[in-house]
């Protein structure tokens, strides 16, 4: 049967097509570098946690970018991969820099924000920001006095 | 019945024997074609011994699950995910639980009003338990020495399993935007730690059902970091340090809230990958096994089940709170 090889070869290859589409979990995102500062009173805000809300669609990703800024009040945002940075499009930001609290044997930062309400909120918070392709230094984000 | 050549020359009598033995390439074949069963039968035998491992961590969670119940049966009540910090010794849920267990030789000189890193506790706490060992983990007998300004150092033999005291209200930024959790809902785990408003952990305060709760699941492999599969060896020195927090059987830091992505260490960097089962053991995280795509979990009826990676996070949430009022449903 002539006919016979090319149904043959083309399970073949749907099988070969069909295998790293079954295989991959998750819908990734391509995310672009994001980067920037938290001041207060010109100071720089330490072990603040800044979060990324997505306001347009297309900043949409299974999680938002997150960042905790060091001691020059510095971060670069994770969404998927460490320092991957976000999604493209519109956001609004929180920064919060919540209370040291004794859980089980140590202190972590959970207690109520010691920053302004406001900025602890997608819907309340001030600050916004465009992710666009390349690299995005945010310009610093000032979060008002403590 | 024909013979191969080499062997019928081989057998031939008389004093025309001239050839005897196998060819090269007869011998490569024969070593080919055992390497090709040796190859296809591994993954078989690693298959089936991995479901042993699976099946022996199953029974360790229902051995402690059936503890809790029988603590219950006793007080009236489980025990708290951490000492009440209003009393003296701070102490997990395990050493309340191990006389529950047959553990009663190794907790009879237990000092609960204690810390267990402090003596007589702390001998007993160097106690490798496999009972709370998740034998798929690949370092076994491990063991946290985490370094204190005031000595001596908390030490203790680890555990792979830990109550879930809730959910932060962190996950948030993972669930989707029609799944968020309110700022108000109850999201205390069956096994909670003190709190003014939960005094202790009755099976009456599972009001979204028993047999619809997580009372212990997986966090395995601490004090060391484990993100998707990838280890990083625990280090208190270097910058940033690296701890999967709450690695020995007693420590309080054993119980926590899931929904959390901070590295113990802040500059270790935000907890990256998609928050689920499997993708990381630091403290806070959420669920992590090295049971290929999910890991066990004893439910607070006693029974255990198994679930996959890809178990949806509201309904993972779901099965967390006691009394958030949505029984999970549809596993």
């Amino acid at each position: 049967m002539p006919s016979a090889p090319l149904p043959t070869s083309l399970l073949v290859g749907a099988v070969l097509l069909g295998l790293p589409v079954g295989c991959s979990r998750k819908v990734t995102v391509t995310c672009y570098s994001v980067r920037g500062r938290v001041l207060s009173a010109a100071e720089p805000v330490a072990e603040a946690m800044v979060v990324f809300h997505p306001l347009s669609s297309s900043a949409e990703a299974p999680q938002k970018p997150l960042a905790y800024t060091d001691a020059e009040g510095q971060f670069a945002l994770t969404t998927d991969k460490p320092n991957d940075g976000a999604p493209e499009g519109e956001y609004a930001i929180t920064v919060e820099l919540r209370a040291p609290r004794q859980i089980g044997e140590e202190t972590v930062r959970d207690g109520p924000s010691q920053l302004p309400a406001k900025y602890a909120r997608p819907e309340t918070t001030p600050l916004r920001y465009r992710v666009v392709p390349g690299m995005n230094d945010v310009p610093p984000l000032a979060v008002g006095p403590r | 019945m024909p013979y191969p050549r080499g062997l019928r020359v081989a057998c031939r009598r008389g004093p025309a024997r001239t050839v005897h033995g196998f060819t090269l390439v007869e011998l490569l074949v024969v070593i080919a074609i055992i390497g090709l069963l040796i190859a296809l039968l591994l993954p078989a035998v690693q298959a089936a011994r991995e479901a042993a491992r699976r099946s022996q961590c199953a029974n360790n969670l229902k051995q402690l699950a059936l503890a809790f119940h029988n603590h219950e049966e006793t007080y009236k009540q489980f025990p708290l995910a951490i000492s009440d910090p209003n009393k003296p010794g701070k102490n997990n849920w395990a050493p309340f639980v191990f006389p529950f267990v047959e553990q009663q030789t190794l907790v009879a000189g237990y000092n609960l009003t204690i810390d267990w890193w402090v003596e007589p506790n702390r001998s007993l706490v160097a106690t490798q338990l496999p009972l709370v060992q998740c034998p798929s983990t690949p370092e076994q007998n491990r063991v946290q020495d985490k370094p204190e300004t005031t000595p001596p150092n908390k030490t203790g033999a680890c555990g792979d399993y830990f109550t879930p005291a809730g959910v932060h209200l962190d996950i948030n930024q993972v669930l989707p935007a029609d799944q968020q959790l309110a700022a108000t809902a109850d999201l205390r785990g069956v096994i909670r730690w003190y709190e003014a408003r939960n005094p202790q952990n009755r099976a009456a305060d599972v009001t979204d059902g028993l047999s619809n709760s997580i009372m212990l699941g997986e966090c395995a492999g601490r004090e060391d970091v484990w993100r998707r599969g990838t280890r990083y060896a625990n280090d208190f020195t270097s910058a940033p340090k690296v701890r999967a927090r709450g690695g020995a059987w007693a420590t309080t830091d054993n119980p926590y809230e899931i929904g959390q992505r901070k590295a113990w260490d802040t500059a270790f960097g935000p907890i990256p990958g998609q928050l689920g089962i499997n993708n990381s053991n630091e403290w806070g995280h959420c669920f992590y096994a090295f049971h290929p795509s999910g890991a066990n979990f004893a439910l607070a009826d006693g029974s255990v089940r198994f679930l996959t990676e890809q178990t949806n996070l509201s309904a993972l949430v779901a099965l967390v709170t006691r009394s958030a009022g949505e029984p999970a449903s549809g596993l």
